[in-house]
């Protein structure tokens, strides 16, 4: 008789896709297609995940090409976590090593920053940290789900074009023109009003902001240093906490 | 030892109806619910998690009795159960204040590797042995009961020294855990294996049913695969009557993780389980 762990090492063979369900119909005494059951929805949940999680990616690398790469992935990275989102989590070393040691998808770097990028919305969107109401703070403070993601490609561009609603028809991206460098940085975070994840390209007002709050300069300072009034830096100020990026008190 | 299941009293072992809180109706929930009285959590949506999932999870316990379902346990498995999983899963029991907390009888990960499905146990004396403990230690750990649900399964593992009934309930009573008697699995798994489903509900000990799952299933032809992913059927909705008559009232849950229709066609379900379960009580003179 099968001890418990036989029955799960061959189950685990199976799950894994290292024996066929055909190979184990003799050891489970059942038909290949109720054996290809469990293979299909241990391998499915692997599979949509990653499609969810690393949704421009998908699209972007076309139908036959992403299922090549989904089915290499379930078989090199086996999943190791209890959230179904930390599957996916390897994706981005999966990508790396694909591009710079096999130069697949023509060995564009721009793929992995891709993958970097949509992992981190993920990161981002689980994040535990509670953002702070402006009521419950006394100076302003850097929404904590903010992430800060450099890039030597327009990534932010990329999924500004991407998301839309006309990537066909949009040039930028018919045109690969995301496949230049173009160095960029990006603020990624959940927006305090929604919860949703929201990003946003740096630009200098935004850089500004993020710098007087990260570095807790005073107003008064912030006006010496920069050679601003009072009015736009306020002004800046609140731009940035209508983008998420930092949170004000009540009565700033 | 500790009888955990039997500290349950009449209230919480029948909370009414309800359904399972799912993102899809989380700007809806609030206020439309007619009927429902009670959700269901699936654990492992709401743990680890802030943002929306958090302040939906604060207003969800502000206006309705909670409970935990969880499919990541792995309690069948070979492993060392998963510290860090049980520490994010009792958070969230006290969280909560669930009066209990489920998971399938099954394991979901095995050799280090996790499937994120449910994988069944041979029907074995040393699957029981390896179990109950396990089962034992989850509970004296959340102290409040643990309930297993009885899993749907395709293959029946090789090695099996007992029916599936024998193998639930001798499981349950040496643990002392409650159950969580899914109708619809019942159902699946007597017509892909080939039993009496009553025969299977008739052996289930009523006293430690606590919870009722019901759901829909796909017709594969050869086999039928639970899904949670399609309306209730009628045989299931008769199944459920006569798991009722035997049980007395328990809460129910309707079970629904794919395909998620609108809130109100669950509303509309809820109710019709609502009217099977009244039914099944009704005296006839």
């Amino acid at each position: 008789m099968s001890s418990l762990e036989e029955t799960m090492r061959m189950m685990h063979s199976l799950l894994r896709g290292e024996k066929t369900a055909k190979e184990m119909t003799e050891f489970f005494g059942t038909n290949e297609k109720r054996l290809a059951i469990y293979q299909r929805f241990v391998r499915n949940h692997v599979v949509k995940t990653l499609g969810k999680n690393y949704i421009m990616f998908r699209r972007l690398v076309k139908k036959e090409l992403w299922g090549i790469l989904s089915d290499q992935y379930f078989r090199d990275y086996p999943a190791t976590g209890w959230r179904l989102n930390s599957c996916t989590k390897l994706f981005v070393d999966f990508i790396a090593k694909k591009v710079r040691e096999e130069k697949a998808l023509g060995g564009e770097e721009f793929y992995i920053e891709l993958a970097q990028f949509e992992w981190e919305e993920v990161i981002v969107y689980c994040s535990e940290n509670v953002i702070p109401k402006s009521q419950e703070i006394a100076n302003p403070v850097l929404n904590p789900t903010l992430s800060v993601m450099n890039f030597e490609y327009p990534i932010g561009t990329f999924t500004m074009h991407w998301r839309g609603g006309k990537r066909k028809e949009e040039p930028w991206i018919t045109s690969k023109v995301y496949l230049q460098k173009q160095p960029q940085m990006v603020f990624l975070l959940r927006h305090p009003q929604n919860q949703k994840v929201n990003f946003h390209v740096a630009n200098d007002r935004l850089l500004f902001a993020f710098k007087v709050v990260h570095d807790e300069i005073d107003i008064e300072n912030a006006v010496s240093l920069s050679g601003q009034n009072e009015e736009t830096i306020r002004m800046i100020l609140n731009e940035a906490h209508q983008a998420g990026i930092i949170i004000l008190p009540e009565n700033f | 030892m500790t009888n955990y299941f039997h500290t349950i009293d009449k209230k919480i072992r029948n909370m009414g109806f309800g359904i399972g809180l799912r993102r899809s109706h989380f700007n809806e929930i609030f206020d439309n619910h007619d009927g429902i009285d009670v959700l269901e959590i699936t654990s492992e949506n709401f743990m680890k998690l802030g943002g929306k999932e958090r302040d939906v999870l604060v207003k969800a316990k502000e206006h309705f009795p909670l409970v935990a379902h969880g499919v990541s346990m792995s309690i069948g498995g070979l492993d060392p159960l998963n510290k860090e999983y049980l520490e994010e899963l009792m958070k969230l029991v006290e969280f909560i204040k669930t009066p209990y907390f489920s998971d399938h009888l099954s394991y979901s990960s095995a050799f280090g590797v996790e499937y994120h499905d449910l994988i069944p146990l041979p029907f074995s004396k040393e699957a029981i042995d390896h179990v109950v403990p396990r089962i034992k230690q989850v509970q004296d750990m959340a102290g409040i009961p643990f309930l297993i649900e009885n899993p749907s399964y395709y293959v029946e593992m090789p090695g099996a020294e007992m029916k599936e009934i024998e193998f639930f309930i001798e499981i349950a009573e040496k643990a002392d855990c409650g159950i969580l008697l899914d109708v619809n699995n019942v159902f699946v798994n007597a017509m892909n294996h080939g039993y009496d489903p009553k025969i299977y509900i008739d052996a289930i000990p009523s006293e430690r049913v606590l919870q009722y799952h019901i759901a829909g299933h796909f017709d594969e032809g050869e086999f039928i695969i639970d899904t949670h992913g399609a309306e209730i059927i009628d045989e299931v909705f008769k199944l459920y009557e006569y798991a009722i008559k035997h049980t007395g009232p328990v809460t129910t849950i309707i079970e629904r993780d794919f395909e998620i229709p609108p809130l109100d066609v669950l509303i509309a379900e809820n109710k019709q389980v609502r009217a099977a379960g009244t039914r099944a009580l009704e005296v006839k003179v």
